[in-house]
């Protein structure tokens, strides 16, 4: 028994020994008789060879069998390659032009002072449905000193005939823990999707001018928006651990007409089947569409962030809640509107794979005819139901869920896999009641790219009534601030 | 990249096939003719996104549809050695290095002498620096750590430099200098080619804009390093493939050459990933009455994990920055794969970052940026720089690492690092041929040394001599490493083709040829007869 102890112990140490690498480092071959040159530099009477004869060889084979036996498929793709080559060529001709030198001129153009705080940059986005918009963004950054910075964007096609914006932004103004962000935005929309309030059923039916309750048709409007908003914050707490209360004063100027029917700019889908709005619904059952919309809304909101960091959060959570309402006002319009959005970051094995679920609920209170349409909770779109088509469902309550499974494929590329699950009705009860209408779902996935601290643009391959796309320039998180983002 | 398993199959079916190379009957060439002189060269331009997209794009998809096998490297003598010329000089691999051999390095006037006069802006290359002439009128290149990372580049600049050295490579003199602004001065004629603008006259305002970049020491003071203007008319980096056309020395394409397929071996020990042409500088030198052009390491300081720092990239040492092939399994595990380097976490000293020999698998170690001849490297190759490596024992790193002049613990965690990298890159590369070496004859027998004992790397094993496909002999290896096997007899050539097994399998047939008669002598080394690389247990397969 003692022997079998010794044994096991020392083969145990030994183990550990081998486990944890060289204890007993061997000599280095300090003693081994090296063959090697007299003298770094070469003495007179070395022996010395012109370079590729130094290995003396007499004789060797004039071709390697590896080279016989590769000889025929080697011949095969040698067209693909000459021809991968030849394009690369002419790409490579291209690049060759963007040295540092000329990567300092263009950096010249796009950045307009030594402290590179004023500049600008293309922008570029492309929805499902309607095509790329292109723009450019003017920016002044860190105008007192504090991370202030005033914006001036403008683009034109996909989506947009064209959209203005001016923007002012400061998340600690003049140093202080105050909020401010302040927006101006002008866009003309040409070709906006109406299916219909609700969940209608489709209808192959050829009668004009539904109900909108009635039927489900993909129609198209124009729009023509004036938008200014303000929201004001107070931050408590420390940015990782953030709490924000504030409000909001959102005006909505907005006027309706027929579609067009072509997009004026640029790339974008050939949807000239839609009918227009008039054609297949009675509009005078659109409160706001034939007479326009002019919409003062005050909200008070709260915002907890409690996300680890900003780009690429892997833990927490963040809820923005709102309550408020459009007072009455002038054309006949007064309503209240509430809604809320959870989501929580989790973990799982490691900090870069995150399953993100998501929780927004929407209402509005009041009477029919003073809520106008466009003001009504939606589905569909880029933020709210991917895989089916901006504002595709609208009514005055909405309930929305998410669950996304982000994953790292490289440094600053991931990808996600999606499912989207949403609902529109008229009130909670029926929201609820289990019969009747379904829940819409979408799913997809999509790339991401992004730092720790910043996502700068994502692609997402949506499927649910339609298999869209949506890419984006913008700082697109995934749920964005949809109070201040109306369309 | 890795090679067609069928036709390498193919291949080796017909390796056997025809009569054995021989070689001719001269002493073995230890120096090149490289060195002629010839007119001067013309300046290589270096484009950043061009580069970028050819080895990143473009030369990874011919490469897969030429289907190259390997090539023995082409720089070799008949030992399988590599001979001194403008590219290397055999130093630890052929004798032994003193420690303070080793930490003088290329150094022979010392760091520059205070004060420093600036006479230009540092100019390429994403670290902040200046160029500057010292008291002595030498010119350096002055360049300074980052403040995440105190200590890092500098101290890793230095010692990565000595090492190179040390192996045989040209390098640059670098050094470590301290100074405080006041030992400053700003040459009235100083340029600065500022990120935006033209190039324009230097002022102290640009000045202290790149001494603000750096961490401050004790009593305000800075830490730099300082590399000594090379002698010689720059003429831009080293192409990873072909020739410099217009260099009539240079006729051996770069990615055959076993000095730069081998340096892989040293990358991966050293984490050196920023591998590009922009990291190595042809020189135009005058010398003995030639003018001809040396070829030059240069850069370091990214090694140790640098690389990683600057770039925040934890999977720097595993992934190339676009890596088709790891990417593209990421995305098809839908992230259910977790990468080795995901669970990697930072020493404690962020002067050292996240070098580690945890979970080091030198087969497996990718450099940044593709670079061709890391692809072609071979077994002999791999060996030929492995045995270089093991050379380095502690006492020898220790006296390199003090030139780092890092903490007393992080410099002790650096050696012991090194040395477990150095033991794993053996066991990988060495132990993946017959790692018989230092041939001699002592009377009617051949002996050698087994590396793979000598180095610790294995406890036994037993060479076979091999005559057609039958072992007609075995001879086990002494404990010490030694083994002599039995001279055939002959008049003129003979050629023994040896093979070491171990418990764990035959390593490849290597062949070594002797001139026979009254006077037997070693002719030249096959170091690996011929066919794919051998895989087997432990043994990693070629890239």
């Amino acid at each position: 028994m003692i022997v079998f102890a010794l044994v096991v112990a020392w083969s145990s140490l030994r183990a550990i020994v081998q486990v944890h690498g060289p204890d007993a480092e061997p000599t280095r071959g300090a003693a081994l008789p090296l063959p090697g040159p007299p003298a770094d530099a070469r003495p007179s009477g070395a022996a010395h060879a012109e370079p590729g004869d130094a290995r003396k060889l007499r004789t060797r084979r004039r071709h390697e069998p590896e080279d016989i036996a590769l000889f025929v498929p080697r011949v095969i793709l040698a067209v693909p390659r000459f021809v991968i080559a030849g394009v690369f060529t002419g790409v490579s001709g291209v690049l060759a032009v963007f040295d540092d030198g000329a990567l300092a001129r263009i950096r010249r153009v796009l950045v307009w002072n030594r402290a590179e705080t004023i500049g600008w940059f293309p922008i570029a986005s492309f929805q499902g449905g309607y095509g790329i918009s292109l723009g450019a963004r003017i920016y002044f950054n860190d105008l007192f000193g504090h991370g202030e910075s005033v914006t001036i964007e403008s683009g034109a096609g996909g989506l947009y005939l064209h959209a203005n914006q001016l923007r002012f932004q400061a998340e600690r103004l003049a140093g202080s823990r105050v909020l401010l962000d302040v927006r101006v935005r002008y866009d003309r929309t040409p070709r906006l999707v109406f299916q219909g309030l609700g969940n209608p059923p489709p209808t192959e039916s050829a009668v004009v001018r539904f109900d909108p309750r009635a039927t489900s048709v993909r129609t198209r409007y124009t729009q023509d928006r004036a938008l200014a908003a303000l929201r004001l914050a107070y931050e408590l707490g420390s940015p990782r651990r953030a709490i924000r209360p504030g409000f909001s004063l959102v005006f909505n100027h907005r006027r309706f007409g027929r579609d067009r029917t072509r997009q004026a700019f640029l790339l974008g889908p050939d949807d000239r089947e839609d009918p227009s709005i008039a054609e297949v619904y009675d509009v005078s059952r659109l409160p706001g569409f034939a007479e326009g919309v002019d919409v003062v809304r005050l909200s008070g909101n709260l915002e907890l962030d409690f996300r680890d960091r900003g780009g690429l959060p892997s833990r927490g959570f963040r809820l923005v809640a709102i309550g408020g309402g459009a007072p009455p006002q002038a054309r006949d319009v007064a309503f209240a509107h509430y809604g809320a959005e959870a989501s929580v970051h989790l973990p799982l094995s490691t900090r870069a794979r995150v399953l993100v679920v998501r929780l927004a609920f929407e209402g509005v209170h009041g009477d029919d005819r003073r809520i106008p349409f466009s003001e009504l909770p939606r589905l569909g779109g880029p933020f709210r139901l991917r895989g089916y088509r901006l504002n595709r469902f609208r009514d005055r309550r909405l309930v929305l869920g998410t669950a996304e499974y982000r994953f790292p494929i490289h440094q600053v590329v991931g990808a996600h896999l999606f499912v989207d699950v949403g609902r529109v009705a008229y009130d909670w009860r029926e929201m609820f009641d289990g019969r009747g209408d379904p829940w819409h779902w979408g799913v997809g996935g999509g790339f991401s790219f992004r730092t720790l601290e910043r996502l700068h643009f994502r692609i997402d391959l949506g499927y649910g009534e339609d298999f869209l796309v949506v890419f984006s320039t913008d700082a697109m998180a995934a749920f964005a601030d949809r109070h201040l983002l109306e369309l | 990249m890795r090679r067609t398993s069928l036709w390498m199959a193919m291949a080796a079916a017909t390796a056997c096939a025809g009569p054995h190379a021989r070689f001719e009957d001269t002493p073995v060439v230890w120096y090149v003719d490289d060195d002629d002189d010839i007119p001067p060269p013309s300046s290589r331009d270096f484009a950043h996104i061009q580069y970028l997209t050819d080895v990143i794009v473009l030369r990874p998809l011919t490469t897969a549809l030429e289907l190259r096998d390997l090539e023995p490297a082409h720089d070799t003598n008949a030992l399988d050695e590599v001979p001194n010329s403008t590219w290397f000089t055999n130093r630890i691999g052929v004798r032994s290095v003193s420690p303070e051999e080793a930490a003088r390095g290329p150094v022979i006037a010392g760091p520059p002498q205070l004060p420093l006069e600036v006479i230009a802006g540092k100019g390429g290359g994403r670290n902040p620096g200046f160029i500057a002439r010292d008291a002595s009128g030498r010119r350096f290149v002055v360049k300074f750590d980052r403040k995440p990372n105190p200590l890092m580049q500098t101290g890793t600049d230095v010692l990565v430099d000595r090492i190179f050295w040390t192996i045989g490579y040209n390098v640059p003199a670098d050094t470590l200098v301290r100074f405080r602004r006041a030992d400053l001065r700003l040459a009235k004629d100083a340029e600065i080619t500022p990120k935006i603008g033209k190039p324009r006259r230097m002022t102290w305002a640009d000045v202290d804009d790149i001494l603000a970049t750096s961490p401050r020491g004790q009593g305000g003071s800075y830490r730099a390093s300082a590399s000594e203007w090379l002698a010689g008319v720059p003429l831009g980096g080293i192409a990873p493939e072909g020739v410099r056309v217009d260099d009539p020395n240079d006729t051996l394409a770069h990615e055959h050459r076993r000095v730069l397929r081998g340096l892989r071996v040293f990358a991966a020990w050293l984490s050196h990933t920023d591998m590009k042409e922009d990291n190595f500088l042809d020189l135009y030198v005058h010398e003995n009455g030639r003018r001809f052009v040396r070829h030059y390491l240069v850069d370091f300081g990214e090694a140790l994990g640098g690389h990683q720092a600057e770039f925040g990239r934890a999977e720097d040492g595993w992934e190339y920055i676009v890596d088709w092939e790891k990417n593209g399994l990421a995305l098809l595990a839908l992230g259910l794969w977790i990468r080795p380097w995901e669970r990697l976490r930072p020493t404690p000293w962020p002067s050292i970052g996240g070098f580690t020999a945890e979970r080091f698998a030198p087969a497996k170690w990718r450099e940044a940026y593709p670079f061709r001849p890391f692809v072609e490297m071979d077994p002999a190759d791999a060996y030929w720089a492995a045995k270089i490596v093991m050379r380095f024992d502690r006492r020898l790193l220790t006296a390199i690492v003090a030139q780092a002049e890092f903490p007393a613990a992080a410099s002790g965690y650096l050696v012991d690092t090194l040395l477990l990298r150095a033991h794993a890159i053996g066991r990988t590369w060495i132990e993946t041929v017959t790692a018989l070496d230092a041939f001699h004859v002592a009377g009617d027998r051949l002996c050698a040394w087994d590396l793979g004992i000598v180095y610790g790397l294995a406890d036994e094993g037993v060479v076979e001599r091999i005559i057609g496909k039958h072992v007609v002999a075995r001879t086990r290896i002494g404990t010490g490493g030694r083994v002599c096997v039995p001279l055939p007899v002959t008049d003129d050539y003979g050629v023994l083709r040896l093979r070491v097994r171990r418990d764990d399998g035959a390593r490849p047939i290597m062949q070594v040829h002797v001139g026979g008669g009254d006077r037997p002598r070693v002719l030249g080394i096959i170091r690996s007869e011929g066919g794919p690389c051998m895989r087997g247990r432990g043994r990693p397969r070629c890239r």
